[in-house]
């Protein structure tokens, strides 16, 4: 099994070296943010991050109130609420300055607004044709 | 459980009495799995983000680390045994406050 590289340290501090960050799939194509992480309660009660949260609906949670009502706004406006995307920790292949996961991992934070804002501007005429 | 859960959750001594809040999480890598396992909390007593300056590594611009140090000479850390995380929104330390050792001192 692959191991996330964390170039050799040996301590996270989630909201300074995680969370915020962008991530991105194979070939730098950016997928999204860390907005949250899920914390799974092992049998032997240790807590442990097992997965990446990705999207507006995972922010809004972390979010403090005034902020909050403009992201669920905006979140409306957009078509959504669309639920949070979860990406394994499986998937995630290096952190630094930006958190690298796989494509599969990618294809799992793939956000559904955006695909219904590419629907969008796919009807715009003229939206098929680059700019020269 | 979600990270939104803890951060800037409220922070109670044994007795009931709010101390400080949640500013950050320490984890680290577990060896044998794709986890990070949570060690323990960084606890502050008002609301300033760390900007990293908790690492040996991060030491500039000197100003914004002596700021940084100063905004958080108080900040505590709390390993994950010290700490009851049963109640959503709100942490109660198992131990005195002036138990916990110093940010600084970790």
């Amino acid at each position: 099994m692959r191991h996330t590289d964390w170039h050799g340290r040996d301590r996270i501090d989630l909201g300074t070296q995680l969370l915020d960050r962008q991530i991105t799939a194979p070939g730098a194509r950016a997928v999204g943010k860390v907005d949250d992480v899920e914390l799974t309660r092992r049998d032997d009660g240790a807590l442990e991050v097992t997965a990446l949260l990705v999207g507006v609906a995972a922010l809004c949670e972390r979010t403090p109130s005034p902020e909050r009502g403009l992201l669920r706004l905006g979140m409306r406006l957009a078509g959504g609420p669309d639920p949070a995307r979860r990406i394994g920790l499986e998937h995630v292949v290096d952190v630094q300055s930006d958190v690298e996961v796989t494509e599969e991992g990618a294809n799992e934070a793939a956000s559904p607004a955006e695909r219904r804002f590419g629907r969008l501007v796919r009807r715009i005429p003229g939206a098929g044709r680059e700019g020269g | 459980m979600k990270g939104a859960d803890l951060f800037n959750a409220a922070v109670l001594d044994p007795g009931g009495r709010r101390v400080g809040m949640v500013i950050d999480i320490r984890t680290a890598p577990a060896p044998d799995r794709p986890a990070l396992v949570v060690q323990g909390l960084v606890i502050g007593r008002r609301h300033v983000r760390l900007f990293g300056y908790q690492r040996s590594d991060e030491v500039g611009p000197k100003p914004l680390s002596r700021i940084s140090a100063l905004l958080h000479r108080d900040t505590r850390y709390a390993p994950l045994a010290d700490v009851d995380l049963a109640s959503p929104g709100t942490v109660r330390l198992r131990v005195p406050w002036d138990d916990l050792d110093l940010l600084a001192d970790r």
